[in-house]
């Protein structure tokens, strides 16, 4: 009896399921010793893993004594939970739940800063179709620049479903390095002067119960009036978030904030995981797309940054707008305002971005949720 | 430019301006709430607890 009989995982092993490992491998690493999107990381590496020992069960794989498939149990989570987008649905349920948006009741008009830190999405979309991608694929590659995983799991899972492992990668990735994205982009497009700019407002501005109830309820009939195909991802959203401010559902909201989320972002990570095989992964479309969300993080913080700048030409000295707060338009939270905040301070520590960057990032956790909306209601309709 | 790349514009361009408008409506929608719905001190009952 040969080794094929004997150990046939190790038989059918390829350089390529072995290069897969050591990827799992890593994310294991970042997800642990660096803490980058641990909850995400660390199952998808593991799963990496899992997918990449030849023969393994956890796929369907063919029964050489019947010729029959037998389905692994990642292959029927994937078709149950993300080829019907229920898993990051579900996702959009608990971080509806865990957003306060009364920081956008203080300083509104922030909310803006929401809509132009999406810019990454499509300058880097429309690069994608000059590198040859056909529209499909370059809008879920575009969508890594929403900064907002299940909006991209979303969005690829429905258009582009074989990349959905490099962008799902890519998108978890790059929000847990905003730390060291933003800063030097933001440090090469504004002056020291910009960055010293304080920012006065409303922070302490109470917000009515009512007002915070009535919200969710008139965006989602707003949302779903232009935009019906938007209506999942930013209707899932506001459901979690009337959950939160309702008053009478307390339990729901911190089962939604804590259970739900915990539950499904296992089941998420390690059903991405998946797409992960060797086959799939080891291509060079992969690192064209790990390069391609890099580009469109960076132009979300130049498109945040330079909106800033442009609404300061109409402001009166005074009344300017930190710069730096205009990168936080982006829907990793709370990290990018914390890095905005800790950059101020480090530029004069008497400067006290934090709430203002709140704000933003509020307004970006909005935008990525429309982007997605938008490019699922756009590109069918034009391409 | 090929076909692709022009569709990738004009989504690119619907999208922006898109993504713009939805804020802003929503924008519009924050101050309209906070105009109508304003932050109330609640009322503290004191009659019923000066009489306990």
């Amino acid at each position: 009896m040969g080794i094929e009989q004997l150990l046939p995982a190790i038989a059918g092993m390829t350089w390529q399921h072995l290069v897969m490992i050591a990827v799992g491998g890593v994310l294991i690493y970042l997800a642990i010793a660096k803490e980058y999107e641990p909850t995400l990381l660390l199952p998808m590496g593991f799963g990496a893993i899992l997918v990449n020992i030849p023969l393994s069960s956890a796929l369907t794989q063919i029964d050489p004594s019947t010729g029959k498939a037998v389905e692994g149990v990642l292959n029927v989570f994937f078709e149950a939970g993300i080829a019907t987008e229920i898993f990051p649905l579900l996702i959009f349920i608990a971080i509806g739940a865990m957003i306060d948006f009364s920081p956008l009741f203080r300083n509104p008009s922030l909310l803006l800063f929401g809509a132009a830190a999406q810019f990454g999405i499509f300058m880097t979309m429309l690069l994608a179709t000059f590198l040859g991608y056909d529209i499909r694929e370059a809008a879920s590659i575009g969508i890594i620049g929403a900064a907002d995983g299940p909006t991209s799991i979303v969005v690829a899972s429905r258009f582009a479903p074989d990349l959905l492992g490099p962008i799902s990668v890519a998108a978890y990735s790059y929000m847990a390095l905003v730390p060291i994205i933003q800063p030097p982009v933001i440090r090469l497009l504004t002056t020291k002067k910009e960055r010293l700019i304080r920012m006065t407002g409303h922070n302490n501005k109470k917000i009515s119960k009512k007002a915070l109830i009535a919200f969710p309820i008139v965006i989602t009939i707003a949302a779903g009036i232009i935009a019906p195909s938007s209506l999942a991802l930013i209707g899932f959203l506001m459901f979690g978030n009337l959950i939160r401010e309702c008053g009478v559902l307390n339990k729901l909201s911190m089962s939604a904030q804590n259970e739900l989320s915990s539950l499904v972002t296992i089941l998420l990570g390690i059903t991405i995981a998946s797409t992960m095989t060797a086959e799939r992964f080891i291509r060079l479309d992969t690192l064209a797309i790990i390069a391609l969300g890099l580009f469109a993080f960076v132009f979300d913080t130049f498109g945040g940054v330079i909106f800033a700048k442009f609404l300061n030409l109409f402001r009166k000295e005074g009344n300017k707008i930190n710069p730096m707060v205009g990168a936080c338009g982006i829907s990793a939270f709370p990290m990018s305002a914390r890095v905005i905040h800790q950059m101020g301070q480090k530029e004069d520590p008497y400067n006290y971005l934090l709430m203002p960057a709140i704000s933003a990032n509020v307004g970006g956790q909005i935008g990525s949720v429309v982007a997605g909306g938008i490019i699922l209601t756009l590109v069918p309709l034009l391409a | 430019m090929t076909h692709t790349v022009e569709i990738a514009l004009l989504i690119a361009a619907v999208g922006i301006v898109g993504i713009f408008i939805f804020m802003a409506l929503f924008y519009l929608m924050i101050i309209a709430l906070d105009k109508y719905l304003p932050y109330k001190e609640e009322k503290v009952d004191t009659e019923s607890e000066n009489r306990e």
